[in-house]
């Protein structure tokens, strides 16, 4: 059976209004809710909005409370990790591919997916994809 | 007071809607598999049409987390 994992770029494409956001919504509506998240995902959205709060403090509280609507609403649901098997096979892929200008994020999403067991990862940014493509994902979109 | 006629609201505006349905499935809040909800159309109800706040968060915040 197929699944998805959907990065943090991603899920912030979709639910924050933005160039990519039509793109990320017509990829998302492929597939069905819930749309599994992890506490990186968590980290990653507090922590930006966190750094925006000081200066756009109205459309923070929109975002926090538009993301935790999806939860209640079961559009995402919050599930656990492989913590360590994914950081073990990150720390393989960083030493066995190029890792250019890639953060560790965008190597560390892709291998909790594949240890997860997820067949897809669904995510726009060209670092991410490469790293998942590595991990034996299959990508979506196919060609971004 | 008839509390049924008060609707919810969040940051003064309209939640969505828990009974909208696609192909008459439900699209939020019920266990399962379901089509997922209109994101673009639930950022223009909260944000604002003409709001470009996810661009504005990650081009000026994102290279700064993880």
């Amino acid at each position: 059976m197929a699944t998805a994992y959907c990065d943090f770029w991603l899920v912030c494409a979709a639910i924050l209004p933005g160039r990519k956001q039509s793109a990320a919504n017509r990829l998302l509506r492929q597939l069905d809710a819930p749309l599994a998240v992890n506490q990186l995902h968590v980290l990653q959205l507090e922590m930006i909005l966190a750094r925006a709060e000081p200066a756009h403090p109205k459309d923070v509280a929109r975002a926090r409370a538009q993301f935790k609507a999806y939860l209640e609403e079961l559009v995402f649901e919050v599930q656990p990790s492989r913590w360590e098997a994914a950081f073990a096979l990150a720390v393989e892929l960083s030493r066995g591919h190029a890792v250019g200008g890639a953060s560790p994020t965008h190597l560390l999403h892709p291998c909790l997916a594949a240890v997860a067991g997820f067949t897809h990862y669904a995510s726009f940014e060209p670092e991410a994809r490469r790293f998942a493509r590595a991990a034996g994902l299959r990508l979506l979109p196919s060609a971004a | 007071m008839n509390k049924t006629s008060v609707r919810p609201r969040q940051n003064g505006r309209r939640r969505p809607n828990l009974n909208a349905t696609e192909g008459g499935q439900p699209t939020r809040g019920v266990r399962g598999k379901r089509p997922l909800p209109d994101f673009e159309a639930d950022a223009q109800r909260v944000f604002g049409a003409n709001s470009r706040f996810g661009d504005v968060l990650l081009g000026k915040y994102g290279n700064s987390i993880l």
